[in-house]
């Protein structure tokens, strides 16, 4: 009897202390990141939700942190779906181009909710607080963490600062698969962001006309991944439709560079060629674009267009038809 | 009664109509957008599907049925891309919407308090896992 009881015991004792063990694990391999020990962005405003309406306060926390002075009731126009009662993430992502700052989605890693806080920018993060059939979706605001405390800080529902365990706020967290953004101001790149979700949140600038904020974006696009053709040809975008030619005509040859197959960048080159007066240039890029694509219709409606053009000075820089490496030749 | 059911399609085509006139694309050529030579780099690996006006009209009018003003479904609608409008469309109620804590039935609160106790779920803030 007494050794059931000293075995039970002895079972209690290594549990609880294997527990504690695991408690101590939670943080530990973060400890080798390139961040913070601990973190707190305490000038994060905070806006207490009302009913239902923790999209748009999440939105107004990061949107107010980047300068835009907007209300939670202002966003609820732009990302509150009433019938839902909650906030879909296409619009999440969505709506920060209305204020000219960008919303980046960032890899769903722990990893990259630290690096983003440690350099200073409150992450959205979509947690279900409830469980997988039972959903309670939420956003919240993560404005900071303490690998030693074991701790992360939110502006959460009507809390200004809740404090959870990094095992808890990962079990939430990972219900959304680790769903999580960022807002920039144009010129700013997040540091944890992938190309591709980069590229896609200057889009919506694109996208949305504002062509001064998307030119910013692209081009710090260029800094962080020179070798991204896409970013170059945003660039050329953004520039064109600003009327910079110059600049549009350079950006889209560096993407020829790095991309000489692409028809449609040389079908955007050569609409930039024809606004500067190279006409005859712009109509030999369009048959090396029209070579690589027979079928395309906006290919071929581009060309009618630039023979429309007068012809101008024609002192233009040549490109060679689809040559790898450097595409650029006098 | 005929009177209404006659406005409401009057109504129906003028709105139809403007919006096409807003959100057609220009039938003659031009710049390439950055997010159709993002779709291009994606298609040589995956063939997604177009996205037609008809497509983001029907995003508009699933917004609107469920409760966004009109004119805001709109610039909704005009922010969104071809992949999110793809999204939207098949699944809009499916989708996870973000919605918090507030306004949770009597029954289920209880189930969920039990739960936040034992530490699966995290609802509510005062109450910390027993662990």
């Amino acid at each position: 009897m007494c050794r059931v009881r000293l075995a039970a015991c002895a079972l209690c004792i290594s549990l609880v202390v294997s527990a504690c063990a695991y408690h101590r694990d939670n943080t530990q391999h973060y400890l080798n990141l390139p961040v913070e020990r601990s973190q707190e962005l305490l000038e994060t405003p905070f806006f207490p939700q009302d009913a239902y309406q923790c999209g748009p306060a999440a939105l107004a926390t990061v949107l107010n942190a980047q300068g835009v002075e907007v209300s939670p009731q202002q966003l609820q126009a732009l990302v509150y779906l009433p019938e839902r009662k909650g906030s879909l993430q296409a619009e999440m992502l969505a709506a920060a181009a209305h204020y000219g700052r960008l919303a980046v989605r960032i890899p769903p890693s722990m990893d990259s909710l630290l690096l983003e806080l440690s350099s200073g920018k409150p992450v959205v993060v979509l947690q279900n607080l409830g469980v997988g059939s039972l959903p309670v979706w939420h956003y919240a605001v993560a404005i900071g963490y303490d690998l030693e405390k074991d701790k992360i800080y939110s502006r959460s529902g009507k809390d200004r600062r809740r404090a959870d365990g990094f095992r808890l706020f990962m079990k939430t967290w990972s219900r959304s698969n680790h769903w999580a953004m960022v807002v920039v101001s144009p010129g700013t790149v997040p540091v944890s962001a992938t190309e591709k979700d980069y590229l896609a949140a200057a889009s919506v600038l694109e996208r949305r006309k504002n062509h001064n904020a998307a030119l910013l974006a692209f081009e710090a696009g260029t800094r962080r991944w020179p070798d991204s053709y896409l970013a170059w040809a945003g660039t050329g975008n953004a520039a064109f439709s600003l009327s910079r030619f110059g600049e549009a005509e350079q950006a889209y040859r560096q993407a020829l560079r790095l991309k000489p197959d692409r028809a449609s960048i040389m079908n955007n080159l050569a609409l930039t060629l024809a606004e500067r007066g190279c006409r005859q240039t712009a109509l030999s890029v369009m048959e090396c674009a029209l070579n690589r694509a027979p079928d395309d219709a906006n290919l071929a409606a581009t060309y009618n267009e630039i023979k429309a053009f007068s012809p101008g000075p024609e002192a233009c820089q040549q490109l060679v038809c689809g040559a790898l490496g450097p595409a650029v030749s006098e | 009664m005929l009177k209404s059911s006659l406005m409401k399609r009057v109504m129906a085509i003028l709105v139809s109509l403007a919006f096409f006139t807003t959100y057609s694309l220009p039938a003659y050529s031009g710049i390439v957008t950055t997010e159709q030579l993002i779709q291009e780099q994606l298609e040589s690996v995956e063939r997604s599907s177009l996205v037609s006006m008809l497509d983001r009209e029907e995003v508009r009018q699933q917004l609107v049925d469920r409760g966004v003003d009109p004119d805001y479904a709109k610039q909704r609608i005009a922010a969104l891309s071809d992949e999110q409008i793809n999204e939207i469309q098949s699944n809009i109620d499916g989708l996870p919407a973000g919605s918090g804590v507030v306004g949770i039935l009597i029954a289920v609160l209880l189930v969920l308090i039990i739960l936040d106790i034992i530490g699966v779920t995290n609802i509510f803030s005062f109450i910390n896992p027993a662990r």
